[in-house]
């Protein structure tokens, strides 16, 4: 049987490349934390992370992109996200842990012959997800995405990992 | 054989000699501009500022803002704290040249151009570390990190005679700081630092102020690139008439998430209050009249810290210290309330911008990691700021490339603005005082004959 955890990865990255950023920011609990690391050995608090985000800040990041019509975002991006290597581990009834293999590819069309459009583009990553079942509902509770590229300039990421 | 030094070069040149063109490298590879059609391109009359869309296209201008700017005046290498300890290095550029920054066994900083002087291999290949010394990958040639070489490999078979003093990594020749700011010249000649700061060090003096008498430490930095020219982030920074236009989806989002950012007035497209300078020396400010604070901190810790600061500089001295204030010092060099901003130009079409957090040593953690989450969330990689910057500026470099489009303006404010007797401008925030100063300041450099 699929675990549910496996059902929850696939319908996030389902969400995201569908730009249902509502519907995907229900998947986080309240207290959910999201880290895109520089150095991931280090604290969020105390070291630069390319994102670190509570449930407010990532809220606010959904407002901006779906509802206050971000010049970046104009045209928007469009996004493929392959998910593999999917691992889940059991902690007990309300918890699982589980690695993944992430390869986002993004592109911005438009008048794609303009600078800073038309360009395809690949974040590959390591994920690590910590689930918490909520009532009898999957939900995400710490979220990281260690990028390959995250110590070298990456384009500026108007668009949700 | 012959060997041909500088000297017998420059000597054997008033004979008719013509030197090989690989010696005449960075004059020749590039068709060089007369330096008039640089004046040409900054063009200042009564009622219009403009400049020239041709400065901002083309590895030929490109080529010469390397040579006339960036190898001529100051350069930021880094702060003090991304080297504090002996042995620390961090590799950087000065303009195109790859550079890496040291602190010698001494204590000394020193600036090295990340070449090995026996075969030209890149000795350097990480960007930041601790080390004994610089081993050559290629042949093991070593050198301390103030430069001077140590050993060459069976060194025996070297001919009598061969001249190992003049085999030290090559210095940049000029190295001070200000203010914890280190900076570089390739210019031997070059001003004093603190002549070359000139307006930008009140400002720098205030900026230290926030850390109430402690120092600053940089975190890792941001970085991020777009594909358009370097100048139109430096013309951005200081900037105070774009943020209710490239930024009105950031501030309306603020805006619906009472306590996120503790801001101040967000409703004006064009904001009214707050000032903007010019200085003679080609560095600008931009400052708000107002702190930019973000929410989700105790108000007690706030309040110890505010406390703080009017002890140390009095009630009116502790709120010129909060004003939000951004500045540039020329060409490329950065400072906010909460960050260190460096523009690296690295091809006519291409910049890349690296944005260091700044941590206060010993303040309170909530303090520091606001400060982080500050810098982060505002102007960095994925800033709700930032990203919709950069964007502009690729839209920006592919509108002038077209030449049919020649002149932009920078006129806001011209002739309204306060000059004062020492040449500084101030211009209110939404002006376009300080790109002008900037530009005043590129066509002196670019203009001066080689």
């Amino acid at each position: 049987m699929t675990h549910p955890v496996q059902k929850l990865i696939l319908r996030e990255a389902q969400l995201l490349d569908n730009m249902q950023l509502d519907d995907w920011l229900a998947l986080y609990t309240d207290d959910a934390t999201y880290w895109v690391p520089i150095d991931e050995t280090t604290d969020p608090l105390k070291e630069s992370s390319i994102i670190y985000d509570n449930r407010l800040r990532l809220a606010m990041r959904v407002e901006q992109i779906m509802r206050q019509n971000r010049v970046a975002q104009n045209p928007s991006s469009n996004t493929l996200r392959m998910v593999s290597n999917i691992d889940i581990e059991d902690i007990d009834a309300q918890t699982a842990t589980a690695r993944f293999a992430l390869l986002l590819t993004e592109v911005r069309s438009g008048d794609w012959r303009q600078k800073g459009l038309g360009e395809t583009r690949f974040f590959p990553g390591h994920c690590e997800l910590v689930c918490k079942k909520v009532g009898d509902t999957w939900k995400i509770q710490q979220k990281t995405i260690v990028l390959l590229n995250r110590k070298q300039p990456l384009v500026g990421l108007s668009f949700l990992l | 054989m012959c060997t041909l030094t500088p000297e017998k070069i420059d000597a054997d040149q008033s004979a008719a000699y013509h030197p090989p063109i690989f010696l005449m490298q960075e004059k020749t590879m590039n068709a060089r501009l007369d330096p008039h059609t640089f004046t040409g391109m900054v063009d200042e009359q009564a009622h219009e500022f403009r400049v020239a869309t041709a400065a901002y296209r083309g590895p030929g201008v490109f080529a010469q803002e390397m040579e006339q700017i960036y190898y001529k005046t100051w350069i930021y290498l880094c702060h003090e704290s991304e080297i504090a300890k002996p042995g620390d290095f961090k590799s950087t550029q000065i303009g195109t040249r790859p550079v890496i920054v040291t602190r010698g066994r001494e204590g000394g900083i020193h600036a090295l151009l990340n070449a090995c002087t026996h075969r030209g291999a890149t000795i350097c290949r990480e960007e930041k570390g601790n080390t004994r010394a610089f081993v050559c990958p290629y042949h093991g040639w070593s050198f301390r990190t103030s430069g001077e070489l140590i050993g060459i490999p069976d060194e025996a078979r070297y001919p009598e005679g061969f001249n190992k003093s003049d085999k030290n990594l090559k210095s940049v020749p000029r190295v001070a700081a200000y203010g914890g700011l280190v900076f570089g010249s390739f210019n031997p000649d070059v001003e004093p630092l603190e002549t070359f700061l000139g307006g930008a060090k009140q400002h720098i003096d205030l900026w230290l102020k926030r850390t109430a008498g402690s120092t600053y430490r940089v975190a890792t930095s941001h970085k991020y690139g777009f594909d358009g020219n370097w100048k139109f982030q430096a013309e951005n920074v200081y900037d105070g008439y774009h943020p209710g236009f490239v930024h009105r989806s950031a501030f309306n989002t603020v805006r619906k998430f009472e306590g996120s950012f503790e801001n101040r007035e967000l409703q004006a497209a064009v904001r009214q209050q707050g000032y903007t300078r010019g200085y003679p020396e080609g560095h600008g400010t931009l400052e708000a009249g107002a702190p930019l604070e973000s929410g989700g901190i105790d108000p007690a810790v706030r309040d110890a810290y505010n406390t703080q600061l009017k002890t140390l500089y009095g009630e009116d001295g502790a709120a010129e210290v909060l004003t939000n204030r951004q500045f540039l010092i020329f060409p490329n060099l950065t400072i906010f309330d909460f960050n260190i901003r460096v523009i690296q130009p690295i091809a006519h079409d291409r910049t890349e911008v690296y944005s260091y957090p700044l941590m206060i040593e010993g303040a309170h953690d909530e303090i520091n990691a606001n400060r982080m989450l500050d810098a982060q969330t505002r102007v960095g990689t994925a800033g709700i700021l930032s990203a919709d910057d950069i964007d502009v500026f690729a839209g920006g470099q592919n509108a002038l490339r077209t030449e049919a489009f020649k002149w932009i303006t920078l006129s806001r404010g011209l002739g309204k603005e306060e000059v004062k007797p020492d040449g500084e401008r101030v211009g209110v925030y939404s002006d376009e005082a300080p790109q002008r100063a900037f530009w005043r300041k590129w066509r002196a450099l670019m203009a001066a004959s080689a």
